[in-house]
């Protein structure tokens, strides 16, 4: 095992990550960033679409162009990147981190957690068959490694992620042969929908997956209407020719490091589950402990990258880099655009959800 | 190729040649660009169960493609509980199904 | 009326599961209080093993009557608790210097029909093929158990609810009511519960309690933590450990400082789902702190490995630490005390909790309902006995 001492450790480093890494470097302190893949970038190196939002969020620039912009930022400012790197606890004593089979507990003053979010299951009968994968799955096939993961798709949920998905497969050449939405309206926004309508892919709401059918691999989809409670209607059975069913019925927080390290906790439905609770400048109930992005609460990225931002001067800050003036005048302007990125029909609710949590942050007396 | 394959995308453009290396599913040649997963170059070639399970022996493949789920686990070069979704091919790799526990 | 019964018993972890067991049988009404759920305290953290040659001979009394009843015990409870009876312990001995001390264990520790024996390296690899090459034999420990502790609080609660017990959940004791030197009662943060006898099994926590009813029953807490790896198919039949644990004190310069410093008895079993657990810490100045730390994590996987070279091919699943009820002179507190009425102390097993509960249970049933004991003599684990001498 070996000891080593650094000023600020950010594990994670998808945009919320880089963009603390990036931030926390611009103040002078020293930055380790770790992630456990083998190149930085998070969920964005995947996402071909355009991103929302304004110039300052990259607006009109494609999801793996902003991954790379901004590990070209965070590298050529000195973040000491480890990669490959697996962070596997918080101890007193430091992160444990596994790197090439060796064993390190480094010791931080700082340590942000951005450790993003993961898809959540769906269980039926059949779901566990090959052919069934998650929506995030399916954009790294396709996205990264330019394979189809079949040529017949169902996508099981039109929020954003399933719809997003469903577009990016078309592109790849599958056919979507039907989203699949419990809800009687579908989830994410018009504008991802009506790309899917145009080209001709039935949106099913009120309806549910009830049976992916095949022997060792999926060959077709059975779909049921669904009740008010999401339950399927028996009798309105229909089974659809399909070889791939993706999984779009949601994300929650990866927040098991925060769990480990005693931080607290709270069930915020709005956000995908249990959050970490945390103050505005992003540090949790553990002094010098932070998180940012999506482990705090499932949102999109330029809102990661903006409480990334947050984490990042706010730990520098706590470290003496930047003084607490300069610092809150940064983090309020980040406070800002996240209210406009958190506004409309989508935004409001987790803007309101966002301030109950703040709110349930015990202070310090 | 088989069909699976994106050779031209209207966003990423057409596919950039990359050296083609071969692994060996259960003895038998899959095609596979250098540099990508081991559950992406089996996808393209059409394959999809890569273990079975423990207990009832149900085939499982590919699922989550970020190192969490622990479905897509093979034996590859005789090591066991290798998740494939995150481990880069090699030229010559074997890669067996699974049956069951490490 | 409401909240009163015969026996209101304190803790739901193993001693107190098997405490409400025994009671409930004789057809006393019995309550019991515990402030998370069934185990989630010591019991839900231990190992598992029922080993004779490590039980301290005061405590052989109860050992042996407890082990005698388990051989039934999943019948009796109606459970399974994945018992597996009379397999046994192989301790690998590592160097002269062990082999010595092993071969004078082995001579000490005989009792009728246990009987331990060395065996040679090559008769250890055929019982257990895994084991490292670079050992000179091993102690051969037969009729030794394990089960999983867990099942086995659950299988006791689950017989005395068939039984009439009531078990509540999320009722952290926060006082006792004392009346003219009478315990009648404790009290939650929202309840009163009333009895004509209360019973302290609260384990880690029964020095609390015990002050609660004006009683001084020390309790050292004693830490152990846990490496649990992901499941692999059967490769180990049995506990092994290592034979170390004899020559640590003596010859401390045959381990490493944290060996030292941790006191490291290190063994390793593998469960009925294929997971291997590696454990044997002995923490004496943890407190009740059940955090694991980063060396003790690396001390027991690299002692595992050395051990079991294969078993440096797997994945670490979770580790966990548990904190055992240790006392000063080491034995459990079973009984009444003259220091006050309706007060049974029923705690302090320290690392024997699971091995000892059926007879501890037994035995105050016994002595609740029938006035004494009657298959173990536990008059030497009254919580009046003398504190032992302080140690220079």
């Amino acid at each position: 095992m070996e000891l080593l001492e650094r000023e600020i450790v950010v594990i994670g480093a998808g945009p919320a990550g880089l963009c603390a890494a990036i931030e926390a470097r611009r103040t002078g302190a020293e930055v380790m960033l770790v992630d456990e893949n083998s190149r930085p970038g998070g969920q964005l190196f995947k996402q071909i679409h355009k991103f929302f939002g304004s110039s300052e969020h990259h607006a009109g620039t494609r999801g793996y162009d902003i991954a790379s912009e901004l590990c070209r930022q965070a590298d050529s400012m000195g973040t000491e990147m480890w990669l490959d790197t697996v962070a596997y606890g918080i101890f007193p004593e430091g992160v444990g981190l596994v790197k090439n089979g060796e064993n390190y507990i480094v010791k931080a003053k700082k340590i942000i957690v951005a450790a993003g979010g993961s898809e959540d299951p769906a269980a039926f009968k059949g779901s566990t068959l090959p052919g069934v994968i998650t929506a995030g799955a399916a954009q790294t096939l396709a996205n990264v490694d330019r394979v189809l993961p079949g040529k017949k798709i169902v996508v099981l949920g039109s929020g954003n992620v399933g719809l997003i998905a469903a577009y990016q497969l078309m592109q790849g050449g599958a056919e979507i042969m039907a989203v699949v939405e419990k809800k009687d309206h579908i989830g994410g926004y018009g504008v991802h929908a009506a790309k899917l309508r145009r080209a001709g892919v039935p949106i099913l709401t009120e309806s549910v997956v009830t049976e992916a059918v095949g022997k060792d691999s999926v060959e077709a989809v059975t779909i049921s209407a669904a009740d008010a409670e999401g339950r399927p209607v028996p009798g309105s059975e229909r089974t659809i020719e399909a070889d791939t069913l993706c999984i779009a019925v949601g994300m929650s927080p990866l927040t098991e490091l925060l769990w480990q390290a005693g931080a607290k906790f709270s069930y915020v439905q709005e956000l995908g589950g249990f959050v970490p609770l945390h103050d505005e400048h992003m540090m949790t109930t553990l002094d010098g402990l932070y998180a940012a992005g999506d482990v705090t609460g499932i949102e999109e990225a330029p809102i990661a990258m903006e409480e990334g931002n947050i984490a990042g001067i706010s730990a520098a800050c706590a470290c003496g880099h930047i003084g607490p003036d300069a610092a809150a005048w940064l983090c309020a302007a980040a406070q800002q655009r996240i209210r406009s990125l958190e506004s409309g029909s989508f935004g409001d609710n987790r803007w309101a959800a966002r301030h109950r949590l703040l709110d349930s942050m015990p202070r310090k007396e | 190729m088989s069909d699976l394959s994106i050779k031209d995308h209207p966003v990423l453009g057409p596919a950039p040649v990359r050296r083609r290396v071969t692994v060996y599913y259960e003895g038998r040649p899959v095609e596979a660009a250098e540099g990508e997963t081991v559950a992406s170059a089996l996808t393209r070639a059409g394959i999809k169960v890569f273990r079975t399970t423990e207990k009832t022996g149900e085939p499982r493949g590919l699922y989550c493609g970020m190192g969490r789920c622990s479905d897509c686990m093979m034996v590859v070069d005789g090591e066991p509980n290798v998740r494939t979704c995150v481990t880069p091919v090699r030229d010559g790799m074997r890669v067996e199904i699974q049956h069951g526990l490490a | 009326m409401k909240n009163e019964s015969d026996f209101l018993v304190l803790g739901g972890g193993v001693i107190g599961s098997s405490v409400a067991f025994f009671l409930s049988r004789t057809g006393a009404k019995v309550t019991v209080l515990e402030r998370g759920d069934t185990a989630f305290g010591t019991a839900g953290a231990s190992g598992g093993l029922i080993n004779w040659i490590t039980c301290a001979e005061t405590q052989m009394g109860l050992f042996m009557r407890s082990q005698s009843m388990f051989e039934h015990l999943q019948e009796e409870l109606g459970a399974d608790f994945e018992l597996n009876y009379n397999s046994y312990n192989m301790q690998i001995i590592s160097n002269e210097i062990e082999w010595k001390a092993s071969e004078q264990l082995v001579k000490d520790f005989k009792l009728p029909g246990f009987e331990a024996k060395l065996i040679d390296s090559r008769e250890s690899h055929q019982l257990e093929p895994s084991v490292t090459d670079d050992m000179l034999g091993s102690i051969y420990v037969p009729r030794v158990h394990y089960l999983n502790p867990i099942k086995l609080a659950l299988a006791y609660r689950g017989a005395a609810e068939r039984a009439g017990a009531v078990f509540v959940n999320g009722a952290e004791v926060t006082g006792l009511t004392v009346e003219n030197g009478r315990v009648v009662g404790a009290v939650t943060p929202t309840e009163s519960y009333s009895a004509g006898m209360v019973v302290n099994c609260t384990g880690v926590w029964s020095d609390r309690i015990s002050a609660m009813a004006g009683v001084n029953a020390p309790i050292h807490p004693i830490r152990g933590e846990f490496v649990i790896t992901e499941p692999t198919v059967k490769f180990c039949n049995t506990t092994i450990s290592s034979a170390q644990y004899q020559t640590i004190v003596q010859h401390p310069e045959l381990f490493s400082p944290n060996a030292i410093k941790y006191n490291l008895g290190f063994s390793v079993e593998q469960t009925t789902t294929g997971s291997c657990i590696i454990h044997g810490t002995r923490e004496m100045n943890s407190g009740l702190d059940n955090s694991v730390i980063p060396e003790v994590i690396e001390l027991l996987i690299q002692t595992a490995c050395r051990f079991i070279p294969r078993l440096g091919s797997l994945k670490i699943m979770r580790t966990y630490a548990g904190v055992r009820p240790g006392t000063p002179d080491g034995d459990p507190y079973i009984g009444l005390t003259d220091a006050v009425q309706g007060f049974c102390q029923c705690c302090g097993h320290g690392g024997e909790g699971i091995a000892l509960s059926p007879a501890t249970g037994e035995a105050v049933a016994e002595l609740l309902t029938e006035g004494s004991a009657v298959h173990c003599d536990i008059s030497r684990f009254s919580p009046d006995r003398p504190a032992p001498a302080p140690e220079v």
